[in-house]
């Protein structure tokens, strides 16, 4: 409590002395010796691009490779994001529609973002994570809270950056996965990289399929007698293109291709009819971007057109929609020294119809621009170090506002402030402390303004204030035989949203958003980490518990429907030379599936594992695993009657040729 | 030993607390001298269920879960008739009529092969399903044999077939998708269309023997819509149209549900409830009870106390409530919590 109270005085200290000092020229000597510091920065934030930088504050987090391409290309990026704590990833049954939910926010109030440009479906406001291949990026960022500030429309609960970075220094490398699994189901991947220091061409392919007819207890009868999933069998294929070229005086441009065909058949609730429903999903996203790096400033210009058709086909119903997206972005980054850096830039983009459901064809408009600013200080109180314990500060303050407009309306402003703040206790100890206060904001989509019946051109955007605290402390103890790292976390956040938009019933027998209420979002986010190793062995352990309590304050701050109050989740890694072994187990509990919370959904216990053997023949890796998902067969459900896989097991193989 | 004693005493009056204390139970018991509720549940969820509200007002929720060992009814449940001793309930979007004894609810048998099945009369041993079958094609009347609960034959109606009646040996089948009203003998299976209203949906019959058809007109959404909704009133054989009473509708309104006591309709009109004498050749001004529930889902009239019940969904995302009016004054007498989206009610 002691420690947590020097912090806050020597943060609003360092606020007002942090400020003085950006706004003045900062001799060269002071930044030299400030290298050491910064590098805990870079370390706590691995800053690479754009308005990730300017998050100062709010909890990132970076899916770590060995999550994210643990089986090559055909890696799922759902699975990788289920093990993360604070995600509740709902889903319709193995293979189906699968949203993120953030904080008590859902997948609509959750901003995608690839290469920086936005992937939301304009008419839903939401994405499916089942179509999107974790293998296929090398970096991908949470942004777990409000920031709408960084990435724009929606991002209230968080913002999910997925990129795949060049490598200029590879020549040429390859990979092939291939796996199997229950339910017939069989995934294909390769990934090619190739180029020079100049040019670099990134190739990437998946094929998935599945014929899902898993076993379930259907209790629409008596004894709850064991059936097979019907009309629930998959196929998707999923390619990326990516070109960099590297051009002379800093220039680079770049062009990014990808495709998604997913051919989906809908297996129905527990006790529904099978309606034969079918879903078709086709999404062209193209993406031109031009980089300029100067000494002191960066230029980025984005290009971008996508095309999300969903076609769905039922034996009562047909229906089929496209909307078309041209987007255009322009980012300018100064950086008149060390301290310093601002970021300003525009998004336009221009949405486009022809849906029966819109009657008419809709073009919407839609524009935001926006200013980031980034101090940073380190090492200020240099003083300090002639006391007899080394300690050192870092203080990162990220401040912004960027304004959305549309056809339609013009929003209240998001806006952004935040603290990241790194005191070195010892050599071998941090502590970090981050504050944020933000603002978010989310415009009505498409369904929302013009569906008939119901669409409702009277709508006004959704607007929130957020609030975060959270406090880090981190301990290792390095010497040549052993290697330990424990890490501590505890965050707590609480905010509001207003004008929440809601589809509710009309007493004129259809359904129309309004909007109806007001909703609150307060949590609790903690986690202990264990690094080991030793020799041959490593040995990390990872569990977090949140506690998120997202309530509707019009209706006696019940809980949100689907947003369990209280998840578990814990990553447990071994390896041993080449072998390894990765057990996740996961507590979810209850889900109120009525929003006067008087039915839910049991609790459940999840337990996956994978191992696997990694074995090197330069230039070739070869990999061999082995994954169980639901070990002890539990009986779960994430949607009401929407029944989950009992145990279940994939095998495959990766390999890869590096030159 | 004293001890356990002691506990146990303490184990049996908390419980006999906690039971007394709650007037909604899923313990089974005889549902007589009440009031079923069917509580369509929300589409695509399965989560409909059967409630009983008793005489002394007390409400028994999911009661057949209760008496099936805990099974699910299905996805849509749509109606309910009671006849020979059974409940047959039919689950529209499980496409079945699941048929229970009365008395104890317990599941007999599973009539299947239908599609999207709405309402179920019974007549000289046989049962006869409305069928909704598709979007945007005819229904069907499905014939089934009570003794085997299979479906014997189908006689092709118009779009949307819901609910029906039995007028002598004849179903009147109103097809709420289009705007024919289809009079099928029950012994040649031969049909004739009665009436030309658009979206016939709802009938009654009152003291006088007349049929009273209520079409809700088409929505603003429909191709020519909106279309003006009414009352047609028929002749007791069905074969003569007595009068048309137009209600109206606007662009997001259109009338809906019927109900009546003998003498009079009580329907619903922009969220408003409406009532009518018989003898009436135009629709009511102003409204018998305005706004009666925050989403008006259901409608039923029972002579014993001379109530009205009204289901209210609300969202359909909570659970539903069903409102007891005075049908002579239109006062609120009760208020029942129930299960969700109640669509119905059938005295037993």
């Amino acid at each position: 409590m002691k420690t947590f109270f020097c912090n806050c005085v020597y943060l609003i200290a360092f606020l007002f002395v942090g400020l003085i000092s950006a706004c003045a020229q900062v001799n060269t000597d002071t930044i030299k010796n400030i290298v050491d510091s910064t590098q805990l920065l870079i370390e706590y934030k691995i800053s690479e691009s754009r308005a990730y930088d300017f998050t100062a504050g709010i909890k990132t987090i970076t899916i770590p490779q060995s999550l994210l391409r643990n089986n090559g290309s055909i890696s799922s990026l759902s699975d990788a994001l289920q093990t993360i704590g604070g995600i509740y990833m709902r889903s319709y049954g193995n293979g189906m529609n699968n949203a993120i939910t953030l904080r008590g926010f859902g997948p609509e109030r959750t901003s995608t973002l690839w290469n920086g440009i936005q992937l939301n479906n304009a008419g839903l406001g939401q994405l499916d994570m089942n179509l999107m291949p974790g293998g296929f990026f090398n970096s991908v960022k949470l942004i777990q809270g409000s920031s709408s500030t960084q990435y724009g429309n929606g991002a209230q609960g968080g913002s999910l950056l997925l990129e795949y970075l060049p490598d200029f220094k590879n020549k040429f490398n390859i990979g092939l996965s291939q796996e199997f699994g229950s339910f017939f189901s069989c995934n294909t991947g390769v990934q090619m990289n190739y180029g020079n220091k100049w040019v670099q061409v990134r190739t990437a392919f998946i094929r998935n399929s599945s014929n899902n007819n898993y076993a379930y207890k259907d209790k629409t009868a008596i004894g709850f007698p064991t059936k097979e999933t019907v009309n629930s069998d998959f196929f998707s294929y999923q390619g990326m293109q990516d070109l960099f070229f590297r051009l002379k005086k800093g220039w680079q441009f770049s062009f990014h291709g990808w495709y998604n065909y997913t051919d989906r058949k809908i297996s129905p609730a527990m006790g529904a009819a099978n309606n034969h429903s079918e879903q078709f999903d086709q999404n062209l996203r193209t993406m031109v971007q031009l980089k300029k790096s100067f000494e002191k400033h960066d230029l980025q210009l984005q290009i971008a057109y996508i095309n999300d058709q969903l076609i769905y086909d039922a034996d009562a119903f047909k229906d089929s929609s496209s909307i078309h997206s041209s987007q255009i972005q322009v980012q300018y980054i100064y950086r008149p020294n060390a301290l310093l850096s601002i970021m300003a830039g525009g998004n336009f983009s221009i949405n486009y119809s022809e849906y029966k459901f819109y009657v008419d064809a809709v073009t919407e408009l839609r524009g935001n621009v926006f200013v980031l600013a980034n101090i940073n200080i380190t090492n200020f109180i240099t003083a300090r170090k002639t006391f007899r314990r080394e300690f050192s500060w870092s203080v990162k303050f990220s401040t912004g506002i960027r304004q959305q407009f549309s056809s339609h309306y013009i929003s209240y402003p998001s806006t952004h402030a935040g603290f990241d703040v790194i005191r070195k206790i010892a050599r071998n100890q941090n502590f970090y402390t981050s504050i944020a206060f933000n603002t978010a904001y989310r415009m009505p989509t498409l369904n929302d303004l013009y569906w008939v019946p119901g669409g409702n051109s009277n709508l006004i955007p959704e607007y929130s204030w957020n609030s975060e605290l959270s406090l880090k402390y981190d301990w290792k103890n390095i010497d040549e035989a052993k290697t330990m790292k424990i890490t501590v976390e505890a965050l707590g956040y609480f905010g509001r949203t207003s004008n929440w938009i809601q589809w509710t019933p009309t007493s004129f027998g259809y359904w129309a958003p309004q909007n109806i209420t007001n909703v609150q979002s307060a949590g609790f986010e903690s986690s202990i980490g264990l690094n080991l190793k030793k020799k041959k062995w490593i040995f990390n352990f990872k569990t977090t518990y949140n506690f998120t309590h997202t309530t509707d304050v019009n209706n006696e701050f019940k809980q949100l429907t689907y947003i369990p109050e209280h998840s578990v989740k814990g990553s447990i890694e071994l390896l041993w030379n080449k072998i390894y072994l990765n057990i996740f187990p996961s507590f979810i509990s209850k889900r109120y599936t009525l929003s006067d919370n008087t039915l839910s959904i049991p609790p459940f216990l999840l337990l996956n594992m994978q191992a696997g053997y990694n074995l090197q023949l330069k230039p070739c890796n070869i990999g061999l695993y082995v994954r169980l998902n639901n070990v002890t067969n539990v009986d779960y459900q994430m949607i009401l009657n929407r029944p989950m896989p009992g145990i279940n097991f994939q095998a495959g193989i990766n390999f890869y040729l590096n030159k | 030993m004293k001890n356990k004693f002691y506990l146990l005493i303490i184990a049996i009056i908390f419980s006999i607390s906690i039971t007394s204390c709650d007037n909604t139970t899923n313990e089974p018991s005889a549902y007589t001298n009440g009031v079923f509720v069917t509580n369509e549940g929300a589409f695509g969820s399965s989560n409909s269920e059967l409630s009983f509200i008793n005489s002394d007002g007390s409400v028994n929720n999911n009661i057949y879960g209760a008496n099936n060992s805990s099974a699910i009814l299905g996805d849509v449940f749509q109606s309910m008739t009671i006849a020979n001793g059974n409940a047959y309930l039919v689950v529209n979007n499980s496409n079945k009529v699941v048929v229970v004894d009365i008395d104890n609810l317990q599941i007999k048998a599973s009539i299947t092969g239908l599609i999207q099945p709405r309402y179920i009369a019974t007549y000289g041993g046989k049962g006869y399903v409305s069928e909704w079958h598709s979007f945007g094609n005819n229904g069907y009347l499905k014939i089934i044999d009570l003794s085997t609960n299979t479906i014997v034959d189908s006689v092709e109606v118009g779009k949307q077939a819901d609910q029906i009646m039995v007028v002598d040996d004849n179903i009147l089948v109103a097809n709420s998708g289009d705007t024919t009203l289809h009079l099928v003998n029950t012994i040649t299976l031969a049909k004739t269309n009665i009436g030309d209203v658009d979206f016939p949906r709802y009938v009654s019959k009152t003291s006088d023997g007349n049929i009273w058809i209520l079409y809700t007109g088409k929505p603003s959404w429909e191709a020519g819509g909106p279309t003006d909704g009414g009352l047609l009133v028929l002749n007791s054989t069905a074969t003569v149209i007595v009068k048309n009473i137009n209600i109206g509708s606007t662009s997001v309104a259109n009338p809906s549900q019927l109900a009546t006591d003998g003498n009079n309709l009580y329907y619903e009109y922009q969220g408003d409830l409406h009532k009518l004498d018989k003898s009436a050749t135009v629709a009511p001004a102003s409204p018998f009870v305005i706004a009666p529930a925050t989403y008006f889902y259901g409608l039923g009239y029972y002579a014993a106390g001379d109530v009205l019940y009204i289901g209210d969904a609300g969202n359909f995302s909570t659970s539903g409530t069903v409102k007891k009016l005075n049908a002579t004054t239109g006062a609120l007498l009760d208020t029942y919590n129930v299960g969700i989206a109640p669509n119905g009610f059938v005295l037993n």
